[in-house]
């Protein structure tokens, strides 16, 4: 089959295509911050965007941006300046694409980038510690560019019974970063802003959750790849009008499809979970490859626990730095237990019906990487779902080969076929 | 003193066995701490041995596993040991909050520990200067305490505390004392086997080290010896994961004298003296929020690596500061380009060695050395 | 003092180089022997040619520094001296102009910056891993079915750089494999390695970056396309020795002359360990 006939078998959805527009306003937005006279920031991890829009600051998250850049001019650029500074090639690629964006900035040669591709320096820096990783960048440039900076801890946990002390320690800190804030700003914060700004959070989160369960029919609307692209409204874009236009165009586009029973791909024959970040790069091909042999990736665990999918009907609007708390706190808690996960894997296999796992296990990005061996048995023992494991990156093309995965992939496939035979 | 060290370099080489032994002879318990920063005072104070994980150099089978290659050794090692239930002899292990790879390692701790085995999250603050950061380790700590006294049936009041923190205090004490002897005089003792006294003292009860110790100051005192004209080094890095003997030998065979660390196995862990004065808890506390050595692992930490290097290379009347990065390590990765950089800008030459589990030719690291030496020497001429 | 001699004797993987110079810096021979399994005999011999070529005797050469993998076991040397300080010192004597050179060997890379007297001021090496190495180039010209040598003219006919992003070689092939499969031109394809194993290496430069003016030696120096590739990337012009492999030799020729001068104006002898 040709790309092109793979490329034509998937039914790409209309409202995903407006993530394009969004994310270029959204850069547009934060390059003329200067001229417009807003305050800027550059952040990294699961930064709490919440605040800072409340506070009518403009923020780059550096680890998006990092892969946006990579994406549209290339990365080994970036790798290469990154690389020059010290960082060695093990360590984890958004850093390393951060790294980059960095060591541009510094260098003053900005020639290799498009201009309206590029970012003003922050006004200060924030970082929150549920990934080390990256709170190791911003401490790096935080250093370097001297600018106040703020580090959020979100503390490890792996006993659900220390969720609750977690959220408190987390709520603190919430607070004093506001004080921050307010510092940085001059004034107080807007409280009244930031309840309007969670209630449009929920409704967004709620409609998104909506359109993530709508997966579980058969067949499922959307594969795991859309997910992935319509991530940017509940990421930099959440707490907007925009946010929950997007997610309620996109619900409409779900539910019509689920009338009319139009599967994402043409003939659904296998559900798959995924499991860890994706693998950038590859989202399209990966989906077209999987869809050409019949498999529907319909659920993993970035997009289905991350972004507010976990109970949004539950956030609390009259404590919304406390929401804000529960959801960081929970992001680290989704990753960080073993058995946790392996329940959590284990209840989306029995909610959209999955057929197979497959494990990314991903050369650079760490925290979800110890276990899955377990995880995979754990779930074969107790559904007899089997599992493949395929070797990536979340960015960096250098660890993947695409005939090493996707013959695993195909590998696989045949494997579930012939246990319905 | 030779007999001295032979004895440490033993305990140093083959912990297990000697842990393993130890715990037949005593009947005592023993709590495996993973690296790093695990006030062991407060195990000790339990009556219990604490002990800090060590690697061992038994080959890591490759294949599936719950911990992939691409993790650096310690972490693999100590998970496999874990998984084939090599350390169940143990009475418990506590995983700190120390990286992502130490995080995950918990895990396998906790699902693969032995029933009735004691495990332990001590979570302990990455932002240290955060304001929210102390209530938060008081808390962390009394509960690590209560889960210690409830699991093992005893009770920590302060007083032993206190002693435990004596016992400590006068062993790291002993450990500088050494360290300050090295310094002046680099030719007494080598750095693999200062490696090996320190590692001693992470797997043997403190009280029983510092008898050796003194016995080993004493000897050095009277030892007769010269480095002659070999180049002054600092090392620093290699957190969790010890720098094995062979590396240390073959830098300083090829030319150089440590006479200064930073090291897990080192300057780290003897530079970590707790207050005798007030709650012991909160010296505890206080420890960690103002550690004496910045780690690549915490973060806004006020005092960067860099700046205590140049300090230390001072202190030291060193030449030149050598990298050892554990491959893999990705805090210690992220972190050293800045403090070469200072290192750079101070005018002080340093090199990066990385060190692999399983490692490879070790002459290309000699090479390497040879090679920054030669730099060093040549240009001052 | 005249009639002062000294010789170089750099032992690689492949070949074994020696040269033999004059107090006024000539060189009066040299010579290249294969290295083969046993590198002290691959010395002796590339010494023995040297001597004969130049008319001398073992006993007229003052002073013997041997570098390069096997150094530590040429038994007739006095002393020995990392590549490094020899490639450096060899390069700034054929290019005093050099500030930066660049080795790319077939097993390993290393970018070396060095000062107006050739003496170097900071090195970084890649000496773990095939890409970025000789060995590179060699695997996918298998792959690709092509020489070597047709490499370096394949890279200037393409019309586009593909990209070979893979870190591993193993997988850079299989990569290369599947452009091949898609149709690609072999000069495309070559580009695209080319550019692969530069960014690579020029991640070696470090944070003092590029320090005109560039030389190159190493194996691959004799690849026009790798140099191609380099010139691109860091905008500038290469230097290239008109014998890139003896420059190692030559480099310790010359710190072996630097030495007995050293020597002599402090003690008014050579003194000379047991060879």
């Amino acid at each position: 089959m040709t790309q092109d006939a793979i490329s034509s078998l998937v039914r790409r959805l209309d409202t995903a295509g407006q993530t394009k527009g969004l994310m270029k306003r959204y850069y547009t937005d934060l390059r003329n911050s200067r001229e417009e006279g807003k305050v800027m920031a550059w952040s990294y991890g699961p930064v709490p965007f919440e605040l800072m829009r409340a506070m009518d600051i403009r923020f780059a998250h550096l680890e998006s941006y990092g892969a946006y850049l990579a994406a549209r001019q290339g990365q080994a650029f970036l790798k290469e300046l990154a690389h020059r500074s010290g960082y060695s090639p093990d360590i984890c690629s958004y850093a390393r694409l951060t790294q980059g964006v960095h060591m541009m900035a510094q260098s003053g040669d900005t020639s290799e980038v498009r201009p309206e591709l590029l970012i003003p320096q922050p006004d200060f820096l924030v970082a929150v510690t549920s990934c080390h990783l990256m709170a190791n960048t911003y401490d790096f440039q935080q250093r370097q560019l001297q600018k106040p900076g703020f580090c959020i801890d979100v503390p490890f946990m792996n006993k659900w019974a220390d969720f609750e002390e977690a959220v408190a320690h987390v709520k603190r800190q919430l607070i004093d970063f506001i004080g921050f804030l307010e510092e940085i700003k001059g004034h107080s914060f807007d409280y009244d802003r930031l309840k309007e700004l969670m209630a449009k959070v929920k409704e967004a989160a709620m409609l998104r959750a909506y359109c993530i369960k709508m997966s579980q029919t058969h067949p499922a609307p959307m594969t795991i790849f859309d997910h992935f692209i319509c991530l940017g409204p509940m990421h930099v874009w959440r707490g907007t009008n925009e946010s929950v236009e997007f997610f309620k165009q996109l619900k409409a586009e779900v539910e019509y499809r689920v009338e009319n029973k139009i599967g994402a791909i043409p003939d659904e024959k296998y559900r798959l979970y995924w499991d860890n970040l994706p693998i950038w790069f590859k989202v399209g091909r990966l989906s077209d490859k999987l869809g050409s042999l019949g498999a529907n990736l319909i659920a993993g665990v970035y997009t289905h626990t991350y972004f507010y999918s976990h109970e949004p009907e539950k956030i609390d609007l009259d404590d919304p730095v406390g929401s804000i708390a529960r959801e960081l706190c929970w992001i680290t808690w989704a990753f960080s237990n073993v058995e946790a996960r392996t329940e959590r894997i284990q209840k989306l296999c029995e909610d959209f019906q999955i057929d197979g796992l497959v494990m990314h296990s991903s050369r650079t990005c760490q925290p979800m990487d110890i276990g899955q061996k377990d995880m995979v048995d754990a779930i074969e023992k107790r559904l007899g779902i089997p599992g493949v494991v395929i070797d990536g990156d979340p960015t960096d093309p250098s660890y993947y080969s695409d005939a090493q995965t996707e013959t695993r992939l195909e590998a696989f496939i045949e494997l579930l076929a012939s246990r319905r035979r | 003193m030779e007999q001295v060290l032979s004895k440490l370099r033993g305990i140093a080489d083959q912990p297990y066995e000697y842990l393993r032994q130890w715990k037949q002879e005593n009947g005592r318990k023993i709590i495996g701490c993973m690296p790093m920063y695990v006030p062991e005072e407060l195990i000790h104070a339990a009556g219990m041995l604490p002990v800090v994980l060590q690697k061992t150099d038994e080959e890591i089978e490759q294949g599936p596993s719950n911990v992939q290659s691409y993790f650096c050794g310690i972490v693999r090692c100590i998970g496999e040991m874990i998984q084939e239930h090599k350390l169940d002899w143990m009475d418990g292990i506590v995983s700190p909050d120390t990286c992502l790879a130490i995080r995950g390692l918990s895990n396998i701790a906790r699902m693969h520990k032995r029933e009735g085995e004691y495990h332990f999250d001590l979570v302990l603050p990455l932002s240290i200067k955060n304001k929210a950061a102390e209530p938060y380790l008081r808390a962390q700590l009394a509960k690590f305490k209560a889960t210690l006294e409830d699991h093992f049936g005893v009770k920590i009041e302060n007083e032993a505390l206190r002693r435990s923190i004596g016992v400590f205090n006068e062993n790291r004490a002993l450990l500088r004392q050494i360290y300050a002897l090295r310094r002046d005089n680099p030719a007494l003792i080598s750095a693999a086997d200062l490696s090996s006294v320190v590692l001693a003292s992470m797997v043997m009860p403190k009280e029983e080290h510092s008898v050796l110790a003194r016995e080993l100051i004493g000897g050095l005192q009277k030892k007769q010896a010269s480095a002659g004209d070999a180049v002054k080094i600092v090392l620093s890095g290699s957190l969790c994961e010890f720098p094995t003997r062979e590396i240390l030998d073959l830098i300083e065979e090829a030319g150089c004298t440590v006479v200064g660390d930073d090291l897990y196995t080192g300057g780290r862990y003897i530079n970590a003296d707790l207050a005798t004065d007030g709650d012991p808890m909160a010296a505890i506390v206080h420890r960690h929020l103002n550690m004496v050595i910045p780690c690549p692992t915490r973060f806004d930490q006020g005092r960067d690596l860099g700046s205590y290097l140049i300090d230390l290379v001072k202190a030291n009347r060193a030449e030149g500061v050598i990298f050892l990065i554990v491959k893999f390590c990705q805090p210690h990765d992220m972190h050293h380009p800045f403090a070469s950089d200072k290192l750079d800008d101070a005018g002080i030459p340093s090199m990066v060695i990385e060190t692999e589990y399983e490692m490879p030719s070790v002459g290309q690291v000699k090479t390497r050395v040879q090679a920054f030496l030669e730099m060093l020497r040549r240009n001052t001429q | 003092m005249g009639n002062l001699r000294v010789a170089g004797v750099d032992v690689g993987s492949v070949s074994t180089d020696a040269v033999i110079l004059n107090e006024n810096k000539e060189i009066l021979s040299s010579s290249v022997v294969y290295s083969g399994a046993n590198s002290q005999k691959a010395a002796a011999e590339a010494f023995r040619q040297a001597l004969a070529q130049a008319g001398l005797e073992r006993s007229e050469i003052a002073y013997v520094i041997s570098t390069g993998y096997g150094r530590k076991r040429v038994d007739f040397a006095n002393e020995s001296v990392t590549e490094i300080s020899c490639h450096a010192m060899g390069t700034h004597f054929l290019f005093p102009e050099t500030r930066t050179l660049i080795d790319v060997g077939g097993q390993d890379s290393k970018v070396i910056h060095l000062d107006e007297r050739g003496r170097v001021t900071s090195f970084a090496m890649n000496d773990k891993c095939a890409a970025g190495t000789g060995r590179f180039l060699e695997v996918m010209a298998r792959a690709l079915e092509v020489e070597l040598e047709q490499m370096g003219d394949l890279f200037f006919q393409a019309e586009k750089e593909l990209s070979v992003s893979s870190m591993c070689t193993v997988f850079a092939e299989s990569e290369v494999i599947s452009l091949i499969s898609q149709g690609n031109s072999q000069a495309d394809i070559v580009a695209g390695i080319h550019m692969s194993i530069a960014r690579r290496v020029i991640g070696l430069l470090g944070k003092k970056g590029l320090v005109e003016r560039l030389a190159f030696s190493g194996g691959v120096a004799k690849n026009r396309g790798a140099l191609g590739a380099f010139e691109a990337l860091l905008k500038t012009k290469i230097m290239v020795a008109e014998e890139p492999q003896i420059v190692g030799a030559l480099g310790a020729a010359l710190i072996a002359l630097e030495t007995c001068e050293k020597q002599l104006a402090k003690t008014g002898t050579i003194a000379t360990s047991p060879a």
